[in-house]
C-alpha cells in the first residue's frame, strides 16, 4: 500500500516539475493567475464601478486617469475590462463544469457498458456534432434569452460532445485492461470500477479536455455577446464591447483594441496550459 | 422652379451633335480664358448647365446603394432599389424648403366639400417607350398599392383615400377605391375624411406604367428592356448584385430634367456593407453617409475633409414610450419623473456626439408648428423634482418601484450606448434598474403593436412635412395605448382644417402639448445626419434650406438628382479627386 501511494504522489509530483520546465506554459499559468486575480478583486482593481457613466468625459483616450481610455457614455474603459474578466472567466469554468457534468457519466455508460447504451449516446453526439455548436448556443439564445445564466446552459449543453467521445474512448480502452478484469473477478461492483479504478486512470485526458475547452467556451460566449445574445448590458463582456465598437476602431482605436487583446490574450493563455498538462500528464513523455 | 427650361425640347440631333463637338473641343480653351462668360455646356437632353460645371460626359455621379430585388415604388417600397424614385413622375413634389410644388400635375383643387381632390396633369407627359402618361396610369398605380394581391409594404400610408382600408381588408372591390380618372389629363381623388395635407401625401405617388406591368408582370422594373420611365432617368444597366446605371431620360418631358448625364448605383448588401470611406477617399464614389462618431472625429481631424462633411438636422424623434394603462406608467407623476431624470443634453454629447441634438416634444426643429424650445424647462433635466415626483406617486428614493425592461427595435451600436446612458440615469436619479433589451424587428414590432411591452425605446422619422404625419401616431388606438380624447379632437380639428392653415397649425400646437404635458411619450432627441460630399458636387439642394436641412434625402426629395451637378473646382485645374 505505501507504495502505491508513493506512486501516485510521485505521478502529480512528476507532472509538475514536466510542467515548470515548460516556459511557455509557465508565463500562460502566471497571466491566468493574474486575470483570475483581476476578476475576483474587480472591485478593488478597478478604479470605479463598470457602470459608473460620467457623461462629460466620453470618447476619451488612455490617460493617467483613464489607463485604457473611456467609452461612449464616459465610463472607464479599464474598470469594464477588468469586470469583464469576471464574465469570462465565469463562462469558461462554468460552462465546462456543465459540459463535464454531461459529458463524462454519457462517456463512462457509452464507454463501459457499449452495447445498445453505447449506440444511443454515440447517435445522440452524432446528432449535435452535426450542428455547429455556436449556432446550436445562438438557437437555445434565441429560444432562452439573453442572460448570464442562459449563457452558461447554452454554451454548456452544447460542449458537452467532445468530453463525452474522449471519456468513452478512454473507458474502452481501460475495459479491457488487466486491472479492471482482476477487480470484476474479485466480484467488484461496476460503480466501484468506474469510480475508483477507470475514471482516476482517465483523468489526465479529461484534465487537458478541461484546459482546452475553456478557451472555447470563452470564445463562444464573446461570440455570443458579440451577435447580442450574451450578456445583457450594463455588465461588460469582451464580446459584447468589440461588437459595440469595432465600427470605431479607425479612429478611437482603444475601444475595441482592449478588449480583443484580452479575448485573445486569456485564450492563448489557457491553450497554452491545455499544452503544458497534456505534455506533463502523459507518463510516456518521462525524458 | 429655379432651372432654365426655355431651350426648345427636340432640337435635330445634328446641331446637338456640333454643339457637342465643339464644346468638347474648345472646353479647354473656355475654361482657362472665359470660364465665368464661355458658352454653356448643354447636356443630352437638352439642358444647359451651370457656368462652372464639368462637360456632360463628365457629369456622373457615383454612389452606393443598397440592392434590392424590385424597383417599383407601389410594388414594394422595403423592398425596392434607389432607382424607383427616379425613373417615375410623382403627382406633386416639394421643394427644397418642403413647399408644395407640381409633379405630374400642373394644378390640383379642393371641392368645396373638402372630400374631393381633382389634379391636372400637365400635357405631354410620356414614358420613354414613346406612350403618354395619364391620369389612368395613377389610378392603376393607386388600386395597385390597394390591391390585397399585390400585399404592398406601405399601404397604411395611403389609408385618407377612400375606401382605401375597406379594399385591402377585401371587404370592397378594388375599382370602389377613391380614385378615378375623368380623362386622360385628369385625375380624382376622394378621401374618407377632409384631408388638407392629400397632396402633400401625393408626393409619394411615383407613378407605375399600366402597360408594362401588365405585359411584363412584376418584375418589369428589373430590366433595362422592360423598365420603361416616366421620371427625369432612365435605367439602362443592371447588374445584379454589381451597379445599377441611369442615364438622364431624352424622353422625359416634365419639369424636373437633371444636369446629370449618368447616375451609377453601386450595390451592396446589408451582410456585407461596402467600405464607405476608403472609397470615398479613393475617389470611387462621390458623396456618402457618415455612419459613427469615429468616422467623424476622423473626417473632422482631417485638414483635407474636413470641408467636405456636412451636418444638418433630421426630422426623426427618439422617445420612451410607455404602457400607460398599468401601474407603474399609469401615473403621470411616474411619467414625468423619468422625463425629469434624463439629461438630454448629457445623451447628446456623449453616446449620440454629433448626431443628435436634444428634443423635448415630437416635433422636430424645423418642422411646422415646433414649440419644442417651451418644453426644455418643465419637462427638461431636474433630478430633485423627479425624485420628489416619483416619492408622492409611492415610490421614495425607487423602493417598490418594479424592475423594468427598457425594449430597443434592432438599433445600431449608437443608440444601445445612449439606451445605456439612460439606463445609468434612471439608476442614478431615480434608483430604478433598468435592463436594457435590443430585439430583432418582428420580435419588437409584435410587442409594440399587441401593447405587451411596459417600455421602450422607439424613433419615427417623418415621412411628409405636416404636422398630422408626425403626431398622427398618437391617437388613440394607434401604436401606443395612450388615449386621449381631447388630443383626438384637437387633431380631427387640425387635420379637417382646410381654410385656415394658421388656424391649424395652432391646433397642432395645441395637440402636441397636450401630449407633452400628460407625458404620452418621453421624448428625447432628434437625429443629426452627417455626409461627405466632394467639393465638386454642386446644386440648390445640397446648400441649406429655409430650416437648415438639406434636401438630400436618399432620392426621395428627388430636387437633389435634379439639380445636383460636378463642376470645376477650380476652373481650368485638374481634379485630383476624381479618377
Amino acid at each position: 500500500m505505501t507504495e502505491i501511494t508513493q506512486a501516485t504522489g510521485g505521478l502529480w509530483r512528476d507532472a509538475l516539475r514536466r510542467y515548470m520546465k515548460n516556459k511557455l506554459s509557465v508565463v500562460a499559468a502566471v497571466i491566468i493567475i493574474v486575470i483570475s486575480f483581476m476578476a475576483i478583486f474587480a472591485p478593488w482593481v478597478s478604479p470605479s464601478h463598470y457602470s459608473e457613466a460620467n457623461f462629460d468625459a466620453a470618447w476619451q483616450f488612455p490617460s493617467w486617469t483613464h489607463p485604457m481610455g473611456t467609452d461612449s457614455i464616459g465610463r472607464d474603459y479599464f474598470s469594464r475590462i477588468v469586470y469583464g474578466a469576471r464574465i469570462s472567466l465565469i463562462v469558461g469554468f462554468v460552462a465546462q463544469m456543465i459540459s463535464l457534468l454531461i459529458g463524462v457519466p454519457l462517456g463512462a455508460i457509452a464507454g463501459f457498458k457499449g452495447g445498445k447504451a453505447d449506440y444511443i449516446v454515440m447517435r445522440l453526439v452524432d446528432v449535435m456534432s452535426v450542428f455547429p455548436s455556436l449556432l446550436f448556443a445562438i438557437l437555445i439564445m434565441a429560444w432562452l434569452g439573453s442572460g448570464l445564466s442562459n449563457v452558461l446552459f447554452a454554451i454548456g449543453v452544447t460542449g458537452w460532445v467532445g468530453v463525452c467521445r474522449l471519456v468513452r474512448a478512454q473507458f474502452l480502452s481501460l475495459r479491457a485492461s488487466d486491472f479492471v478484469r482482476a477487480a470484476r473477478s474479485m466480484g467488484a461492483s461496476n460503480v466501484h470500477i468506474i469510480v475508483r479504478h477507470m475514471l482516476p486512470n482517465a483523468l489526465s485526458p479529461i484534465i487537458v479536455g478541461l484546459a482546452m475547452g475553456i478557451p472555447q467556451a470563452i470564445f463562444a460566449e464573446a461570440g455570443l455577446s458579440f451577435l447580442g445574445l450574451g450578456i445583457n448590458p450594463p455588465t461588460p463582456s469582451w464580446g459584447q464591447m468589440v461588437s459595440s465598437h469595432l465600427p470605431n476602431v479607425i479612429y478611437y482605436w482603444h475601444l475595441a483594441l482592449f478588449p480583443v487583446f484580452m479575448i485573445a490574450l486569456v485564450m492563448l493563455g489557457f491553450s497554452l496550459i491545455g499544452d503544458g498538462l497534456r505534455d506533463a500528464l502523459d507518463p510516456r513523455m518521462n525524458e | 422652379m429655379r432651372r432654365q427650361t426655355g431651350i426648345p425640347i427636340i432640337r435635330p440631333s445634328i446641331y446637338l451633335f456640333l454643339a457637342a463637338a465643339i464644346t468638347w473641343s474648345v472646353h479647354g480653351l473656355v475654361d482657362t480664358v472665359f470660364s465665368a462668360t464661355g458658352p454653356r455646356h448643354v447636356n443630352s437632353i437638352g439642358v444647359t448647365l451651370p457656368a462652372d460645371a464639368l462637360p456632360p460626359e463628365q457629369q456622373v455621379l457615383r454612389v452606393f446603394s443598397e440592392s434590392r430585388p424590385y424597383n417599383e415604388w407601389f410594388r414594394t417600397v422595403y423592398k425596392g432599389a434607389a432607382g424607383k424614385y427616379i425613373i417615375a413622375e410623382p403627382l406633386t413634389r416639394t421643394n427644397r424648403d418642403f413647399v408644395l410644388r407640381g409633379g405630374a400635375a400642373e394644378r390640383w383643387e379642393m371641392s368645396d366639400d373638402g372630400l374631393e381632390w381633382t389634379f391636372h396633369l400637365r400635357p405631354g407627359l410620356q414614358w420613354s417607350d414613346g406612350r403618354p402618361l395619364t391620369a389612368h396610369d395613377y389610378v392603376f398605380s393607386l388600386r395597385r398599392g390597394a390591391d390585397p394581391e399585390n400585399a404592398y409594404d406601405f399601404g397604411w400610408y395611403y389609408q385618407p383615400i377612400r375606401n382605401w382600408r375597406a379594399v385591402v381588408a377585401r371587404e370592397v372591390p378594388l375599382d370602389s377605391l377613391g380614385v378615378r380618372a375623368s380623362n386622360d389629363l385628369t385625375l380624382h381623388v376622394a378621401t374618407e375624411e377632409p384631408t388638407p395635407h392629400l397632396p402633400l401625401l401625393l408626393t409619394y405617388s411615383w407613378v407605375s406604367p399600366e402597360h408594362a406591368v401588365r405585359k411584363h408582370g412584376d418584375t418589369w422594373s428589373t430590366r433595362p428592356e422592360t423598365c420603361v420611365s416616366s421620371g427625369p432617368f432612365v435605367m439602362t444597366e443592371w447588374t445584379k448584385g454589381e451597379r445599377m446605371v441611369y442615364e438622364a431620360n431624352p424622353m422625359y418631358r416634365g419639369a424636373d430634367k437633371p444636369y446629370l448625364q449618368k447616375l451609377i448605383y453601386k450595390m451592396f448588401n446589408l451582410t456585407t456593407p461596402p467600405p464607405r470611406l476608403p472609397a470615398y477617399e479613393a475617389g470611387e464614389i462621390d458623396l456618402t453617409e457618415v455612419e459613427n462618431q469615429a468616422e467623424l472625429a476622423r473626417l473632422l481631424s482631417d485638414d483635407n475633409l474636413s470641408d467636405q462633411v456636412h451636418t444638418w438636422p433630421n426630422f426623426w424623434t427618439h422617445y420612451l414610450f410607455f404602457d400607460v394603462t398599468k401601474p407603474p406608467f399609469n401615473d403621470r407623476r411616474v411619467r414625468r419623473a423619468i422625463s425629469l431624470a434624463i439629461d438630454r443634453a448629457a445623451i447628446c454629447r456623449s453616446a449620440l456626439k454629433g448626431f443628435a441634438i436634444p428634443g423635448y416634444a415630437m416635433l422636430p426643429p424645423g418642422f411646422p408648428a415646433y414649440s419644442g424650445d417651451a418644453y426644455a424647462e418643465s419637462f427638461g433635466y431636474d433630478p430633485a423634482r423627479a425624485r420628489q415626483l416619483l416619492a408622492e406617486a409611492g415610490y421614495p428614493d425607487g423602493r417598490g418601484f418594479p424592475e423594468l425592461d427598457m425594449w430597443l427595435r434592432n438599433e445600431i451600436a449608437m443608440h444601445r450606448d445612449a439606451a445605456e446612458g439612460l439606463q445609468a440615469m434612471l439608476n442614478r436619479n431615480l434608483n430604478v434598474k433598468v435592463e436594457v433589451r435590443n430585439v430583432e424587428n418582428k420580435v419588437f414590432m409584435d410587442g409594440l403593436n399587441n401593447h405587451t411591452f411596459t417600455f421602450g425605446l422607439v424613433p419615427y422619422e417623418f415621412d411628409f412635412v405636416d404636422p398630422s404625419n408626425l403626431l398622427g401616431l398618437w391617437r388613440s388606438n394607434g401604436r401606443h395605448n395612450w388615449n386621449n380624447a381631447d388630443f383626438d379632437s384637437l387633431m380631427t380639428a387640425a387635420d379637417g382644417e382646410v381654410r385656415d392653415p394658421d388656424r391649424r397649425i395652432a391646433l397642432y400646437r395645441e395637440a402636441e402639448r397636450l401630449l407633452v404635458e400628460d407625458v404620452a411619450g418621453v421624448f428625447l432627441w432628434h437625429r443629426q445626419r452627417a455626409q461627405v460630399w466632394k467639393p465638386y458636387l454642386k446644386g440648390s439642394a445640397l446648400e441649406p434650406n429655409a430650416v437648415g436641412y438639406r434636401s438630400w434625402r436618399g432620392d426621395q426629395v428627388m430636387s437633389s438628382s435634379i439639380t445636383l451637378y460636378l463642376a470645376e473646382e477650380q476652373p481650368g485645374l485638374a481634379h485630383p479627386g476624381r479618377r
